[in-house]
């Protein structure tokens, strides 16, 4: 299952999605997702 | 346009007008040319020889949104090299008005003097300040407004300043009664004080427009870029940017392992929840407090907030993420309103939070502290403001603190403490660190974000993302822009270009402004060429080299050869 795949069953909406990261690592949406991983989704956003 | 040049020497004011080699220069572009063309780069910072130059971007004054941004700039007593650093309030929107392109504070006083400078729509006056000796930067914009109105810009320096603390800022008042805007970074608030120049009252320019060469094409440029950042899902109304300020990137710096975390020694803080943007806005709104506002005329993006205690009693605006950053997670604090104070303590004494908060971590490592003693750090902090020696040493930021306590594991690059990115999971800002004349700073070219070009932890591509942010850097503090305001002139370059061409109608193309803002950076590098800076200078500390940093476990591994590559291609 992809991280885009994801946010399809928790209903986000990908424009509203700005940063991904799986265990800690920034991912993208065609990312597999691995089992029991911890997966967050962030807005989009810049550092200031 | 014309250039204030005002000698402390001789205590003499005088306009001059701008020669050709600085009139199409704004901002940073001009502070760098400037220094280049005006002072020794081997002087000494605090001497009579540098110079305090205040200058507002080309679009300043033009009423373009988040455009007002007002930059400070002279050789640092930090870094030794070229330094520019900017802040909001209305002096970089009021200054164009009055027709003034820079204000250049040149030689120095007798010791203990104390001068103030009252800029009015036609006269400039030095006047005696010695009355203000002593004074916080609070008090001294409130007592310079009682006297000059409170619809005055006042631009001054607290204690910090004063004392000569090499991490001292400039306090720059903003729209009403809005305190806090700060040109932090490099210790110029030392400057200012070495000059006997406590503060800067600019009058509000009522009736004062900029001429505009090409009205029709300015406004119209004007009015698209604002309807892009309104448009734009991190900086319009629903925009994280907006909502959360600049504490929204809290929680996801915190994930990737880039928070800096007792004096960087990781880059997950356990208590990073209660630091988030999200928590900060409940907070503030829960206690009636402010979130959403701005810190320039006619921002769009609002991004501001008034922290308020829980009785709802202002305690410091803007509470922003690099504060939180250095002074929260660094020094073991997961407290909003610990974190508060001590930013209204930095601010009102005038110095960097950034340094400041990197100086206490190390200084908590020195074990002076424990780490998460909010009384502590307070005491400690209180002792920069009195200027006593552990307070001086403090106040001289991280490199001094670090050298005094004999601790080896101090995040600065150039003498200057490192923002709120640990360089070792976030590696494209540890190539900025090691590389952009300015020392370690974020504002020199951000890589946080920035995920889909190059991977953060990876080395790959680090060398040329750095570069092109701190190009893009260079035209956003060349022209007065907020960082936050570049996403719509870097999709369509051509829109700054019609903005800075109706003003100014230069006919620019596109080219001309790439071409002006390397040069921004070549400039820059050649004063510190000049002033005996190496690239030895900017290497990441090697503790960064060798420690692996928690939770993933990586170092800086960028090598020395990539480092100096960077701007080969410039």
């Amino acid at each position: 299952m992809t991280v885009h795949a994801v946010a399809n069953l928790l209903g986000l909406d990908p424009d509203e999605i700005g940063l991904i990261s799986i265990d800690g690592v920034q991912s993208e949406m065609d990312d597999p997702v691995p089992p029991g991983c911890r997966l967050c989704f962030f807005p989009p956003m810049s550092g200031g | 346009m014309k250039l204030l040049r005002v000698n402390m020497s001789a205590h003499q004011v005088h306009w001059d007008a701008v020669p050709p080699v600085y009139e199409q220069l704004g901002g940073r572009a001009l502070i760098a040319r400037l220094l280049l063309e005006e002072i020794p780069p081997t002087c000494d910072a605090l001497g009579p020889n540098n110079r305090l130059v205040f200058s507002p971007g080309l679009l300043g004054g033009g009423g373009v949104s988040t455009a007002g941004r007002l930059s400070v700039g002279g050789k640092s007593p930090l870094t030794g090299g070229v330094k520019e650093t900017n802040a909001g309030g209305t002096a970089g929107d009021t200054l164009p008005k009055f027709g003034i392109k820079a204000i250049i504070i040149e030689g120095q006083p007798q010791p203990d003097e104390w001068y103030l400078l009252h800029i009015t729509a036609d006269s400039a006056d030095l006047l005696p300040a010695n009355d203000l000796k002593g004074q916080g930067t609070y008090a001294t914009a409130d007592r310079l407004q009682e006297r000059y109105g409170a619809d005055c810009t006042v631009i001054c320096i607290g204690q910090a300043g004063e004392y000569l603390m090499h991490g001292a800022g400039i306090a720059v008042t903003g729209e009403r009664d809005q305190r806090s805007n700060h040109a932090a970074r490099g210790g110029l608030g030392a400057v200012m004080g070495s000059k006997g120049l406590k503060a800067i009252i600019i009058d509000k320019p009522l009736g004062k427009t900029m001429p505009f060469a090409d009205a029709e094409l300015f406004r119209a440029s004007a009015r698209t870029f604002a309807q892009k950042l309104i448009n734009d899902p991190k900086l319009g109304t629903k925009g994280s940017q907006h909502l959360y300020g600049t504490a929204s990137i809290v929680g996801a710096v915190n994930e990737i392992g880039s928070l800096p975390t007792r004096n960087f020694s990781s880059g997950n803080f356990e208590g990073a929840a209660d630091l988030r943007g999200e928590h900060l806005r409940e907070l503030i709104l829960a206690r009636e407090g402010k979130v959403g506002t701005r810190c320039m005329p006619g921002c769009v993006i609002a991004c501001r907030n008034s922290y308020v205690d829980d009785e709802g009693k202002p305690i410091v605006g803007t509470l922003q993420y690099e504060t939180i950053a250095l002074m929260g997670s660094n020094l073991g604090l997961n407290n909003l309103d610990d974190v508060a104070h001590l930013n209204y303590m930095c601010n009102d004494f005038g110095v960097d939070t950034i340094e400041t908060g990197a100086a206490l971590g190390i200084a908590l490592e020195a074990g002076l502290a424990k780490f998460g003693d909010t009384e502590a750090i307070l005491a400690l902090l209180s002792q920069v403001g009195e200027g006593t020696t552990l307070g001086r040493v403090i106040g001289n930021g991280a490199v001094i603190t670090g050298r005094v306590f004999g601790i080896r594991r101090v995040p600065a690059v150039l003498g200057q403490a490192m923002p709120g990115y640990d360089p070792r999971s976030l590696k494209g800002n540890g190539v900025t660190y090691a590389t952009s004349p300015q020392g370690a700073d974020h504002t020199a070219g951000n890589a946080f974000g920035a995920r889909k070009e190059v991977n953060p932890l990876g080395i790959e591509g680090q060398r040329e993302l750095s570069l092109k942010l701190q190009i893009i850097s260079a035209m956003l503090d060349s022209t007065g822009l907020c960082l936050f305001a570049r996403p719509p002139v870097i999709a369509d370059p051509q829109l700054m270009v019609d903005m800075i061409n109706g003003i100014h109608g230069w006919g620019w193309t596109k080219e001309d402004l790439d071409r002006s803002n390397r040069d921004v950076l070549r400039t820059e590098l050649e004063f510190n060429r000049r002033a005996g800076i190496t690239s030895e200078d900017h290497r990441i500390p090697e503790y960064m080299r060798q420690e692996p940093l928690a939770p993933h476990n990586t170092t800086f591994d960028v090598p020395d050869s990539e480092l100096d590559a960077v701007f080969n291609t410039l």
